[in-house]
């Protein structure tokens, strides 16, 4: 042996690192590229793009079962691959406290009623995909009592702008009945629409699975019972279905979803032309500003562009104002409740009743309305309950109940909800 | 069969996807370890092995897509972070050498089994920390991390011709000390 073997020997018995070191290293540089770093050191809050397709009803932002069919023309399935590394980060506080803030909305929908809020430090990756708007990560809040509530991340829209950008989505816990919760939501990073499917399943569905128009099948993987899957949309028109199958570990099929809208329903922001105006500026109930714009846009229409510190809805209605009555509706964006909308030419005054007997009259500027509930209008008893549109002399020329299980879609005939 | 990306194109992939890079770590980081465990304990070794891989992928985008095994360029960021700890490998060497009992390994006083051998590494320990910092690295780059003179000089950012000095040295001097033990001699025959 010469001395270079005996070098070789020196220390030859050390021995290689355990697990835990091994597993901790990799974790430290798993977290150094998945983590929040600069990028998240912006306080400011913010969300991402949200248009509507419906006007003037603006999307719902709860995800329950029975609010789901918004998207059409979902085709192939794609980029379902889970990173696991990612799981179990914990969320940037930007995140978290977004998934708090909605956690603490929904006492104003009677199924939250009563349920504490959503515990921000539990809010924490779930899983990421690869989407073709570059990485969606899944956040999420499951701590129990409460809500299970998730945050979709496209990280590019994060680097673009140094803050995460989406909106926090708050649904009901699940049952063996009722196995998968799910939405269906649209991201405009660049000039791409990436659209994704995102639920969460009931502890007895052991696998989903999303098939495609031309009936070939991929399994979503399943990560803490959520889901997250790109959907590419195609611009054929008819007979575009996508299903997601829920199905037990003994293969057996316990849901079946079909998407079966059509693709030329799918909301699609128009090109901005021309001059934007801002109709109201305004602020909410806690002080923050929120507007009315109205944006030209092309094929000679206007859009409507809402902005408040919880984000900002695009609606583009074949026509800017309504013709006649109370077009004016109830959103919940984050924590916030806004009446916005327009009214009729005819129409003077707007009157908001609430559940107490008091009322207050909305301000109408150019016949929109873009109104702040308060908060202290959340809790029951207080709650709005009526709109009331009047004439210059004071004749009810139109009213809308605002149903009484607001953002849940079980509404009465003059119903407001969304 | 699907062929294994090399480190080049994963690290230029982790440019787009970093996710990537971790392919990286996966492949090199127990012998990056295991290499400065040799050299600094198992505490520090396991610290400087987080920092070699963050820093590196702070770093990707400096790395040279042309060479296709990152190891030299991993070793040279391990090295950099090592520096701050030469006096301790230095200082654990010679309490080796005097006492026959690896600081830096407490755990593996096992080896104390074989008197010979113990005689053989406390020479050994003491001529490692006699050599110069620079020979030293260059020795155990080449004894236990297995790389060659280009990839040495790659590592340390010298010429080829100043790795093979160098090592040359180190070599003669650990040679000394290993016929000073008896221990040389012995095994050569």
């Amino acid at each position: 042996m010469d001395e270079l073997q005996a070098i070789r020997n020196f220390r030859g018995d050390v021995p290689a690192w355990g697990e835990d070191a091994r597993h901790a290293a990799r974790s430290a540089l798993l977290s150094h590229i998945a983590a929040p770093s600069a990028r998240f050191r912006r306080a400011r809050r913010g969300f991402g793009h949200a248009s509507s397709r419906r006007h003037p009803r603006s999307w719902p932002r709860l995800a329950v079962v029975t609010a789901v069919l918004l998207l059409a023309g979902l085709t192939a399935a794609s980029a379902l691959a889970i990173y696991d590394f990612v799981v179990g980060e914990p969320a940037p506080t930007p995140i978290a406290e977004q998934l708090a803030e909605e956690g603490r909305a929904d006492p104003i929908i009677p199924f939250f009623a009563g349920i504490p809020d959503v515990v921000a430090k539990s809010a924490h990756s779930v899983a990421a995909i690869k989407t073709s708007g570059g990485r969606a990560i899944l956040w999420a809040v499951t701590a129990e009592p409460g809500p299970v509530c998730y945050f979709v991340e496209f990280e590019t829209l994060t680097r673009r702008t140094g803050q995460p950008r989406g909106e926090a989505i708050c649904g009901t816990r699940l049952s063996s009945a009722v196995p998968v919760a799910y939405n269906v939501s649209r991201a405009n990073v660049g000039r791409r629409q990436v659209v994704t499917v995102v639920g969460w399943v009931h502890d007895n569905v052991a696998s989903v699975l999303l098939r495609a128009p031309d009936g070939t099948e991929r399994e979503v993987a399943l990560s803490e019972r959520f889901f997250i899957a790109e959907v590419r949309v195609e611009k054929a028109g008819d007979g575009n279905s996508h299903t997601l199958i829920a199905k037990d570990a003994a293969g057996a099929t316990l849901q079946r979803i079909e998407l079966h809208l059509r693709s030329s329903n799918l909301p699609v922001v128009p090109k901005s032309m021309g001059t934007k105006r801002t109709v109201i500026e305004t602020r909410d109930s806690r002080g923050r500003p929120m507007s009315l714009t109205l944006v030209p846009v092309e094929g000679g229409r206007t859009c409507l562009r809402f902005e408040t510190a919880n984000g900002m809805r695009v609606s583009c209605p074949p026509e800017t104002r309504v013709e006649e009555g109370i077009g004016v509706h109830p959103t919940l964006l984050g924590s916030l409740v806004y009446f916005s909308g327009s009214v009729g030419p005819e129409v003077a005054k707007l009157e908001l009743h609430y559940e107490d007997g008091s009322m207050r009259e909305l301000p109408l500027v150019e016949r929109f309305v873009l109104y702040d509930v308060p908060r202290e209008r959340f809790a029951k008893g207080k709650r709005p309950t009526l709109l009331l549109a009047r004439t210059a002399d004071g004749a009810e020329v139109d009213r809308r109940t605002i149903a009484k299980r607001l953002y849940f879609g079980i509404r009465r005939e003059g119903d407001v909800s969304p | 069969m699907t062929s294994l990306p090399s480190d080049a194109d994963a690290i230029a992939s982790s440019l787009v996807d970093p996710t990537m890079f971790v392919a990286v770590f996966d492949r090199h980081a127990d012998a990056i370890n295991r290499y400065l465990r040799r050299r600094v304990g198992n505490e520090v070794a396991d610290e400087l092995t987080s920092e070699t891989f963050a820093q590196a992928f702070e770093h990707r985008q400096s790395y040279d897509r042309n060479r296709p095994d990152a190891r030299p360029w991993l070793y040279a960021i391990a090295h950099n972070l090592l520096r701050h700890h030469y006096r301790d490998e230095e200082r654990g060497l010679r309490v080796y050498a005097r006492r026959g009992v690896d600081p830096m390994l407490p755990a593996f006083d096992s080896r104390l089994d074989s008197v010979g051998s113990v005689l053989a590494d406390t020479e050994l320990a003491d001529a490692l920390a006699e050599l110069t910092r620079q020979e030293r690295d260059v020795l155990l780059l080449i004894a236990w991390a297995e790389l060659d003179y280009k990839e040495v000089a790659e590592a340390l950012g010298i010429p080829v011709g100043t790795v093979r000095s160098r090592l040359n040295r180190a070599r003669n001097r650990a040679r000394e000390r290993l016929e000073r033990s008896g221990q040389y001699e012995k095994q050569r025959i």
